[in-house]
């Protein structure tokens, strides 16, 4: 278990971290997301024994790592974002380890050749490592660190500017290592990874976390703009709330009164400290805005909203298209399909409607 | 890393080996069985001591080696001082008078002679030849600041030779330091007296060397024999035991061997007869039986040395 | 030109006939450069890793004092030592003046700055990722040591062969330590320049052809033990 205590750290005058603190159980796999340069980096240093913290400690199974012996080193392993080369062949970088901590020569043979088979590189043992592509040298250097059994895997931006192949060679030795029961610490900026590996996200910003929970609740209830600008939540609205009935919350936007759900606040925050007044931020789910045409509009009630059409952009398998509502701007994620549907009517005025689920109040 | 450290470990090992079977070479004597002798370029140069160590080795036997230092009488002198060597030969009784004086030296005896000579190029430029030593250095010291091609190299290295160039100019007339700053045309080389010649001859210049050396490079050199001459010119060399007191690790008995071997009437005869058959004349004379020529007493040239009880 | 060639043809006449006072010469030449440069060796890599790992006051200084020290003149180095080991001087006791223990006390002083500064370099070159990789692997001390000394050993090795060649070709340290005496402390070197001064040009390009001859030969070596 890590146990990241108040942790600050300085570098001259530049506060890198400035005080953080989350507990890691075993077994867990944590995803750090944010934005370069934010201490992402210097926060898995400072767990690795590479750096020490200007304030605060981190204690690895209780044992506080300024103090730790080699066994305690010993049970953490790093992959850091630059593939490490070391000037031998592909079997001495991976067997480096092992020779560190005595292992006899039969078992590294076993457990070096296991491996180069599972990250694809069987038959590279004597290729001297230097002349391998940055794809396959950071495999070599996970290999290098999974070799080793750590309790802790901690990994800096692991697939940073890799190709395709040595990123899903890597990403599922990670999952695998992590479903074996180790421990997994990453950084990375790419969010889908994480969501796709991890149990639980961090997003760090200004050197602590700002939000810490499953990437579910990370992605649809940023805690705040900046996370929810970060994440790539499109769509945010200043709102004030004005009142709430027994479900939802009414928010007054700037293109008419929002309905949402009480229970879609970020749950991060307890429903009763909004309150009536309270100025924030609304975000509004692209792919939930359903958009009608002047015919079909039915009998829905709440949160329907009249707009152009302004543009329509391709995405993939779907489609973006752009709206107007009274001066607001609103972008809809539609399949293709739906997108076609409107294609009969007239495309330009249209009525959209926004589920209250779809509808999430955030603080600034 | 324990592998590949294999041909790391044997390649110094094969360095290790190397220097342990060269070793014999460098297998040094004890130091009571070497005798340390400074002398001058003069009496190493001409090939004397060639003769002259061996000779004495053969004689004591017991693994006595002979080892000697070539640099100039002045640096031999400073390695008495210090106690590095246990005997210096030299030629500059100035210097040996004070050193003694000083009780840096005990015993002296003179052992040997020759003569300087002013050599320079066949033709002569300051038409010297046949003068007075003093002279010629004054003529050469005035037609020199007029005439580049009037040139003199000095030792410049207070050797023997060095001193006694010094003493003829001050004969001369002449204080050495204006010399010195007189002109281009004084050349200080701060050479050996062979290396000297050389440059002497490379340049077409005078300068001052003692016969045996010249007469030994003669056949390389194109210089010639400008004043032979003159008492200024007389060469003698003698043999100072450096003084225990001052450095108790001296090798007093072995110094006091060779001394008494350089006055051995045999010793006397290979000096009076060194270089004849190559040369045509005798590169030096013995000191023994020449004492009037020499003005010094006989006790100087003959008097063995006794090792202390 | 025709002097080069007629040195060169010299030197191959020499050594074919294994002549004595040749062969005397290049071994003494060899046993004194080979032992200093060994102890030099076993000193300078110690301290050059010592100082390019530990954090200390002055690092920057010291370094720059090792860098400084490049320069230093072979015959200082050849005073200095001559000062101590003189009967007169504090390790006259030793009896080294005059001797090839001498001598190879000289060369030693002489190649250390340049091995250990160079070694520092070699060091420092590593990339910071390595180093950080090589700790959180868990490495000892000496593993920590050893594996960095290995991945800098081609520019190691390159530090030794600098430190061989200026200890080799050095004259001034050598003449004023050494004496020159013939068949005790002349050297290579030392034999160069005194025939010149004589006169003597054949032989001295002749040694100096076989002086670079045992530069190449080790050079070579070196190669070998690079290569693998």
């Amino acid at each position: 278990m890590i146990e990241i205590d108040n942790v600050t750290k300085w570098f001259s005058e530049k506060q890198v971290l400035s005080g953080i603190t989350e507990i890691i159980p075993d077994g867990e796999c944590f995803t750090i997301i944010g934005p370069s340069g934010q201490g992402k980096s210097t926060l898995l240093r400072i767990i690795a024994m590479l750096d020490t913290p200007s304030s605060g400690g981190v204690l690895i199974d209780g044992n506080d790592v300024s103090h730790a012996p080699l066994e305690l080193r010993r049970k953490l392993g790093m992959v850091f974002q630059q593939p490490v080369a070391f000037k031998e062949s592909v079997y001495d970088n991976i067997a480096l380890g092992l020779r560190y901590r005595g292992f006899r020569k039969d078992t590294i043979q076993y457990r070096v050749s296991t491996i180069l088979e599972q990250i694809g590189l069987l038959g590279y043992e004597n290729r001297k490592a230097p002349t391998l592509s940055g794809g396959e040298m950071q495999r070599v250097s996970l290999a290098r660190v999974l070799v080793t059994e750590p309790d802790i895997l901690l990994l800096d931006e692991p697939t940073a500017n890799l190709d395709p192949v040595s990123v899903q060679v890597i990403e599922s030795l990670i999952s695998s290592y992590h479903k074996t029961g180790h421990t997994v610490l990453m950084s990375t900026h790419d969010l889908y990874q994480g969501q796709r590996l991890c149990d639980r996200i961090g997003a760090m910003m200004h050197g602590t976390f700002i939000q810490t929970g499953s990437p579910k609740d990370v992605f649809t209830r940023p805690i705040s703009v900046e996370v929810a600008n970060f994440i790539g939540v499109s769509n945010i609205f200043d709102g004030m709330i004005k009142g709430f009935d027994d479900e939802s919350m009414m928010i007054q936007t700037e293109f008419g009164v929002l309905k949402g759900k009480k229970t879609s606040s970020c749950s991060q925050k307890r429903r009763s400290e909004f309150h009536i007044g309270e100025r924030g931020a609304v975000s509004v789910r692209p792919e939930e805005i359903k958009i009608y045409s002047v015919n079909e509009k039915g009998n829905i009630q709440d949160n329907v909203f009249s707009g152009l059409i302004i543009a329509v952009a391709a995405y993939g398998l779907l489609t973006n298209v752009t709206l107007d509502l009274d001066g607001a701007t609103l972008t809809a994620q539609l399949r293709w399909s739906e997108v076609a549907d409107l294609d009969s009517s007239s495309r330009d005025h249209v009525f959209v409607h926004i589920p209250s689920h779809a509808v999430h109040f955030m603080s600034l | 890393m324990s592998m590949k450290r294999e041909p790391t470990y044997v390649g110094i090992a094969l360095l290790i080996l190397t220097i342990f079977l060269t070793t014999p070479v460098m297998g040094e004597t004890f130091e009571d069985k070497v005798l340390m002798i400074a002398t001058t370029t003069s009496l190493d140069d001409t090939g004397l001591l060639d003769v002259l160590g061996p000779a004495f080795e053969a004689e004591v036997g017991d693994n006595v080696v002979v080892q000697w230092l070539s640099k100039g009488t002045g640096v031999s002198l400073e390695y008495g001082k210090r106690g590095d060597v246990d005997l210096m030969m030299v030629h500059d009784r100035a210097a040996e008078d004070a050193f003694l004086a000083d009780g840096y030296g005990t015993d002296r005896r003179v052992f040997a002679y020759n003569y300087f000579v002013l050599v320079g190029p066949e033709s002569d430029p300051a038409g010297v030849a046949g003068m007075a030593p003093a002279d010629a250095f004054d003529t050469i010291m005035e037609m020199g600041m007029e005439d580049s091609s009037v040139q003199f190299v000095s030792r410049g290295d207070n050797s023997g030779t060095h001193s006694r160039e010094k003493a003829i100019w001050k004969s001369a007339g002449y204080e050495y330091a204006d010399i010195q700053s007189a002109g281009d045309w004084y050349i200080e080389g701060g050479q050996g007296m062979g290396s000297t010649l050389g440059m002497a001859d490379e340049m077409g210049a005078y300068t001052l060397s003692d016969m045996g050396t010249f007469l030994a490079y003669r056949g390389d050199l194109d210089l010639v024999s400008i004043v032979e001459e003159g008492d200024d010119l007389l060469n003698i060399y003698s043999a100072i035991l450096v003084n225990p007191e001052n450095e108790p690790s001296v090798n007093t008995p072995l110094g006091i061997a060779w001394i008494n071997f350089l006055m051995s009437d045999e010793v006397q005869e290979i000096i009076s007869t060194y270089g004849v058959e190559e040369y045509g004349k005798a590169l030096f004379n013995g000191a023994k039986g020449n004492e009037d020529v020499i003005a010094v007493s006989v006790d100087e040239t003959s008097l063995p040395l006794e090792i202390a009880a | 030109m025709n002097e080069i060639i007629s040195g060169c043809i010299t030197a191959i006449h020499l050594i074919l006939t294994r002549d004595p006072s040749v062969m005397e010469i290049t071994m003494l030449t060899l046993q004194v450069t080979l032992t200093a440069v060994l102890i030099a060796t076993c000193i300078s890599i110690p301290l050059g890793s010592c100082i390019t790992f530990r954090e200390f006051f002055g690092k920057k200084y010291v370094i720059g004092v090792i860098q400084t020290l490049y320069a230093f003149p072979t015959v200082i180095i050849g005073l200095f030592c001559f000062l101590l080991l003189s009967k007169s001087g504090p390790l006259g006791f030793l009896g080294w003046l005059f001797t090839p223990h001498g001598m190879i006390l000289g060369q030693t002083l002489l190649v250390m700055p340049i091995m250990t500064g160079l070694t520092i370099s070699a060091l420092q070159a590593i990339p910071k990722s390595i180093t950080d990789t090589i700790a959180v692997l868990g490495a000892t001390s000496r593993q920590f040591l050893f594996t960095h000394l290995r991945e800098a050993r081609f520019a190691i090795m390159a530090t030794v062969i600098v430190g061989f060649s200026r200890a080799i070709s050095e004259v001034g340290a050598a003449i004023m330590i050494g004496g020159n005496i013939r068949g005790h402390t002349r050297i290579l070197t030392t034999s160069i320049s005194l025939n010149t001064s004589m006169g003597d040009i054949d032989m001295s390009l002749a040694l100096g052809f076989i002086l670079l001859g045992i530069a190449l030969l080790v050079n070579i070596a070196m190669g070998l033990v690079q290569q693998r």
